[in-house]
């Protein structure tokens, strides 16, 4: 994350500004398909996502103890033992912080490259931009 | 989550609602006018019980679905952030 804010300093770009832009983009288009049910079924889903990051730290921290109490456990031993704790309570919303994690590591590490990439444009992206800014295509077409 | 800044937080739940949103939308679709009268009033007046049940009746695969939504509006976040740059 750190090195997003240092692309961000050199190119003048806000990732944070981006994201609100892009997430904004799909609520707005989402907002049409409107349940009556849906905003108290946000409220259960989020209690449960909530519920689901605190009892993935408080897990993490008891599984780490009983690695260390059994100090001849395998990572495969870890493993099952991490399946058989989700197995113990209803694992529904469980897996969803690891998985929203990876999504926002996903969308910011993509602004990072693109910002990146974006003084390094290859011929092919720098044909694209000239024909949408300068209209190549109509001029090859009038002649 | 220790990691995320504060925005990141917020745009986590906010891209979680999409989420849910969405796997919603497509199961009540799938869903005979009955059925979709007890979904909706587990989450409108059921205990929390009531709304872990009728999850997991109606929703029996949710990790699944919630899943393949999380990459397909990974994607669909990335279209628009190359809109933008």
């Amino acid at each position: 994350m750190a090195e997003t804010t240092r692309a961000e300093n050199r190119e003048g770009l806000n990732p944070d500004q981006v994201v609100e832009s892009a997430v904004g983009n799909l609520e707005l288009a989402e907002s049409g398909s409107y349940f009556e049910f849906l905003t108290d079924a946000k409220k259960y889903f989020r209690n449960k996502y909530k519920e689901g990051t605190t009892w993935a730290e408080e897990k993490k921290g008891e599984l780490k103890d009983w690695a260390i109490r059994e100090s001849k456990v395998s990572p495969e031993g870890l493993k099952d033992a991490t399946k058989e704790i989700a197995k113990v309570s209803w694992g529904l919303a469980r897996i969803s912080p690891s998985i929203i994690f990876k999504v926002v590591y996903g969308v910011y590490d993509f602004i990072k490259t693109v910002i990146k990439k974006k003084g390094h444009i290859s011929y092919g992206e720098g044909y694209e931009i000239g024909k949408e800014m300068f209209n190549f295509s109509a001029k090859k077409e009038k002649k | 989550m220790k990691n995320l800044t504060e925005k990141q937080m917020e745009f986590s739940l906010r891209i979680f609602d999409l989420i849910i949103a969405r796997i919603l939308k497509k199961v009540h679709s799938t869903l005979d006018e009955s059925s979709k009268k007890i979904l909706e009033a587990a989450f409108a007046s059921g205990t929390e019980k009531e709304k872990d049940e009728a999850v997991k009746k109606y929703i029996p695969n949710f990790k699944k679905l919630f899943e393949e939504e999380a990459k397909k509006i990974e994607e669909e976040i990335k279209e628009e952030i190359k809109k933008q740059i």
